[in-house]
């Protein structure tokens, strides 16, 4: 009975797959809609989903806004700045867009950063993709980051606004930087840029970070140049400019001021107070640390002016003694 | 209290013997303490040592460092080494399992997971209530991996396999928690790697009260323990409490345990080692294991931590963190491969009664399966919510979407099935019912190829992945095939394998998580078991291979008969057991490996389906089969479908899903078995 039972069910159960191998082999022999080609003529792309906060930023700087993003939540944590309108749909996790969305969205084009790679090609059978945010590893991101932001400015027809969005850029640091000449008394002690981890961890920007390029613009001293100081450990930076430090390692620069880029999370504020060893730092011991509002370390150009604006605020606010003992 | 010639039986071998012991314990600390010194020196830098240590000047960064920063770490780390050891050895001796530890009995895990969770939705009680937090959920582990192993009278082998699906669970878990939360955890992460950084006194000094306890504790039962050695029927005799005072030192272990985590995160394998190793040394005796583990785990330790600090400042690895208790754990994979040939027992076959259970009547159970199937299907291509809820896609739209979803229903199908046959398979072959293919290895051995494609190839496309895993697996199969021969294919023994690889794996994703290194998040959404990824080719590659090997499976019916009914029995039917052994194995692992490539190495599908069939009335090995491919193939392409409706419109892994909705179903069968009757 039951060996009966059971090769009758064996048989519907290769039925069924069959049945299903045909459909599927049906399903790939149709051909689908050709993605469009993105140099073709007509009017430029409007309906635009990205999937990275950082190219977000840059598209909205722009004066495009998106119709998709994944967790617009995490722009309005992380990037700020240009304030991202209301009514972008959710497309889900950044690495895995929802496909019925993307679908519903219809967009003209999507941008996509080099982590897509891997299903760019199923992408590309909802609409062409254009794939940016390569500057975030590239060894000199502040160039790569401009050359990126023309090439967008091109996919969306606006290059004057590209342009003028590099020209401002390039003005902003200038002029950031001419304050810091005037005031010599800023750049007395190089900087260390770090986000807090947790109590006993930064993260330190260094060479290939775009932190770091900017500092290097602005003239001002990044304190892991060199990168391997005599005899102390070098400052080696991982493929995207950054490197998890022990606050000890802060022991090696004690000339340098610190630069807490923002948000520092309350419980972890609270546990730097707590730590003997990051009390005795000399930088906090002589009032040198200050907090930097909420900057996106990989985003666009509008974050690098925020930054720069940042880093002579909180020199001025270091060398004015008015800053708040971390 | 260790008193060397207390033993009056003891002869020249075992004084020599007991040199050894000595001679390992002192030599660490000697490479610990030389390692330390020159430590000190470097961060002194010419500051007065003696100063620093009695009362250290508030202005003078080195002698900070010195006094907050590297002696309240060698102390946290004397403290985690010796509560590891003493918690091994409370573990190995009450269950008499040379491998009970608590990594190997999930309590790690078990207690990571609950503080992730406690720091993602409650984190007011992480300050008040950490250790408590720990406690629970190491406990609660440990409590399932009792109740899994409890089908299998708690036979060491079979303690060591629950323990291992409760970690690969509590892992599964905890990544996909990463996964979706990935800004609030890096500090979690570097914490669950066992990182030993202090910053103050503050936490070792609550450990110290927590071991001193633990280690009181232990001494009040100390005599009690030594009997343990005799059995637990003359345990009785002699008066002693035998299941009160294993509840007791059970309790111990995991509040040891509890305390390391909460202080410093997860550790591995020290409290495997050092029990292990001094009984090596020659610590034959409870009480002197009892001392000399502790001892010898805080050396361990010690001297690990302090060569990670020698090599974690070379160049190459200063832009990222190391944690210590990541290293012990990768360390501690080849002992546990070292350490198989002492885990003798097996299941007991002998007394597997025949079925008992009251089983449906397979042709009834049938249609229903075959409908559920095909209702997960039309769900899987045509439902889907979007912001007003669910809705059914037209046919347009069905027809633009028709080019992803196909092969993601396919390969869910595939994946399904593959699991389920090769789980049939195993637990036919093996007379195992917790025998799954996730405990081969392969799959986590594929997996580890994707991570490594990650780290080598600068934009690894789907190609470069397919490989990556493809070559995964196949090393992990041949290593496989070279430990397995000399075992002439003793299941238990692959399995223990898989364990090990299942550890490395385990270990390397927490490594790379906790290192700060950009591309974990990408290796995340890998590795964590989603059908996301797959290309059409190889869905369809997978659909053929799962059609195949429905198709071949007619082959082993007889085999796998003979086989479940034990070695020498299916010998003296005829059966060729190695070449049989061979042939299975190699069949099981060809189609892990290509269910890997598609949903990842974790999932319960391969360990419930078997289960599902036979209690739907699959009793023949034929019948079973089949019907598991069937119910493999709906659970999985269900679990595709709700991983992408819960959260949306992100998507939750497939694999994750199965595993979370078909752990529960594991337990409730594990305990319910015994009461029926032992198992088919």
């Amino acid at each position: 009975m039951t060996s009966k039972a059971g090769s009758h069910s064996r048989r519907r159960v290769l039925r069924a797959l069959c049945a299903s191998a045909a459909m599927a082999g049906a399903g790939v022999l149709r051909p689908y809609a050709a993605a469009a080609s993105l140099t073709s003529g007509s009017a430029p792309p409007r309906r635009i989903v990205s999937m990275s906060w950082e190219l977000t930023e840059t598209l909205l700087a722009l004066g495009v806004a998106p119709v998709g993003m994944s967790l617009p939540d995490w722009y309005t944590r992380t990037v700020v700045e240009p304030p991202l309108p209301g009514g972008i749909a959710d497309i889900g996790l950044l690495y895995q867009p929802n496909f019925e969305v993307l679908q519903r969205l219809a967009p003209d084009v999507m941008i996509v950063t080099p982590g897509h790679a891997s299903i760019r090609s199923a992408l590309e059978h909802i609409a062409p993709t254009l794939t940016l945010g390569a500057y975030m590893s590239d060894s000199q991101p502040y160039q790569s980051l401009r050359r990126e932001t023309v090439k967008l400015a091109k996919l969306l027809a606006c290059v004057p606004r590209g342009t003028a969005l590099l020209d401002a850029t390039t003005h902003h640091v200038a002029a950031e930087r001419s304050r810091l000449d005037a005031q010599p008394a800023l750049r007395a002690s190089p900087v260390i840029v770090a986000d807090a981890v947790d109590d006993r961890y930064l993260r330190v920007y260094g060479a290939g970070s775009l932190f770091d390029d900017l500092l290097r613009e602005m003239k001002v001293a990044n304190a892991v140049h060199p990168s391997t100081p005599l005899g102390k450990a070098a400052w080696t930076m991982n493929v995207a400019g950054s490197a998890l430090v022990p606050v000890q390692r802060l022991v090696d620069v004690p000339q340098a001021s610190v630069l807490l880029v923002g948000p520092v999370q309350p419980d972890v504020r609270a546990g730097l107070l707590r730590n003997p060893l990051w009390q005795a730092l000399p930088a906090v011991r002589s009032a040198r640390v200050a907090e930097l509002p909420v900057i996106a370390p990989y985003g666009g150009l509008v974050s690098m002016q925020r930054f720069a604006q940042a880093v002579t605020t909180a020199l001025a606010q270091i060398a004015g003694g008015s800053s708040r003992r971390a | 209290m260790h008193n060397p010639t207390s033993n009056p039986s003891s002869s020249q071998p075992s004084d020599m013997v007991r040199d050894r012991r000595l001679t390992l314990v002192g030599g660490l600390f000697a490479l610990a303490m030389m390692l330390a010194i020159y430590h000190i020196h470097d961060a002194l830098d010419g500051a007065s040592l003696w100063s620093a240590l009695a009362l250290p000047n508030p202005l003078d960064v080195r002698e900070i460092v010195f006094h907050d920063s590297l002696l309240p770490r060698i102390a946290m780390t004397l403290l985690c080494g010796g509560a590891l050891g003493l918690a091994g050895t409370l573990t190995q001796q009450v269950l008499r399992n040379p491998l009970a530890e608590p990594m190997t009995l999930g309590v790690f895990p078990g207690a990571y997971l609950a503080l992730m969770c406690a720091e993602l939705w409650v984190p007011a009680w992480l300050s008040s209530g950490r250790e408590l937090i720990a406690l629970t959920g190491g406990s609660l582990a440990m409590l399932v991996v009792f109740a899994l192993a409890w089908s299998q009278r708690m036979s060491p082998l079979g303690v060591i396999l629950s323990g291992t699906i409760v970690c690969l669970y509590c892992g599964t878990i905890s990544l996909a928690l990463a996964m979706s939360h990935f800004d609030l955890l890096q500090g979690l992460m570097i914490w669950g790697g066992g990182s030993l950084d202090q910053t103050g006194w503050h936490g070792s000094r609550h450990l110290l009260a927590g071991c001193t306890a633990c280690g009181f504790a232990t001494w009040l039962i100390r005599r009690p323990l030594d009997v343990f050695d005799a059995g637990d029927a003359t345990a009785r005799n002699l008066g002693i409490p035998v299941g009160f005072t294993r509840f007791l030192a059970l309790l111990i272990a995991v509040a040891l345990t509890a305390f390391v985590v909460s202080a410093v995160g997860v550790i591995g394998f020290v409290g495997l080692a050092a029990p292990t190793l001094v009984k090596l040394a020659g610590a034959r005796r409870m009480r002197d294991r009892l001392l000399w583990a502790p001892l010898f785990g805080a050396a361990l330790l010690w001297a690990t931590d302090e060569l990670v600090r020698t090599v974690s400042v070379a160049d190459v690895f200063s832009a990222y963190l190391i944690p210590t208790g990541t290293v012990t754990s990768l360390l501690g994979v080849p002992l546990l491969i070292a350490l198989l040939p002492r885990l003798h027992s097996r299941p007991r076959l002998d007394h597997a009664p025949p079925a008992a259970l009251v089983l449906a009547r397979i042709s009834k159970r049938v249609p229903w399966w075959l409908a559920s199937l095909g209702v997960a299907c039309l769900l899987s291509l045509a439902v889907s919510r979007d912001a007003d809820g669910l809705r059914i896609a037209t046919l347009a739209q069905l027809d633009t979407l028709l080019f992803w979803r196909l092969p993601h229903l396919a390969s869910a199908l595939a994946a399904g099935v593959l699991l389920a046959v090769a789980g049939t398979v195993m637990q036919r072959t093996t007379a195992n019912p917790m025998a799954s293919p996730d405990l081969l290895g392969v799959g986590s051995g594929g997996a580890l190829g994707i991570v490594i494609t990650l780290f080598v190839v600068a934009q690894p496309g789907p190609g470069a992945l397919f490989a990556g895993c493809a070559a995964g697996a196949l090393v992990t199969l041949l290593a496989l095939m070279a430990l397995a021969q000399r075992a002439s294919f003793a299941p238990e023994r692959l399995l223990i394998v898989g364990v090990a690889i299942s550890s490395l794996f385990q270990a390397v994703v927490c490594a790379v998580m906790a290192s700060g290194d950009p591309r974990a998040g990408l290796m995340m959404n890998f590795v964590v078991g989603s059908t996301y990824y797959v290309t059409p080719a190889a869905a369809w590659t997978a659909m053929g291979v799962a059609v195949f090997a429905l198709c071949i499976a007619p082959l082993a019916a007889r085999w796998m008969l003979a086989l479940g009914l034990g070695a020498p029995i299916a010998a003296s039917l005829g059966v060729p057991v190695p070449r049989a052994r061979f042939v299975v194995l190699v069949y099981a692992s060809a189609l892990v490996a290509t269910a890997t490539l598609l949903v990842g190495p974790l999932s319960f599908i391969g360990l419930i389906a078997p289960h599902i069939a036979r209690l739907s009335g699959g009793r023949r090995p034929l019948a079973q089969l089949y019907l598991s491919a069937m119910v493999g193939a709906s659970l999985m392409v269900s679990a595709e479908w709700i991983g992408r409706q819960i959260v949306f419109p992100q998507e939750m892994p497939a694999g994750l899903v199965a595993t979370l909705l078909g752990g529960p179903f594991v337990i409730v069968l594990a305990l319910r078995r015994p009461t029926a009757g032992g198992h088919a």
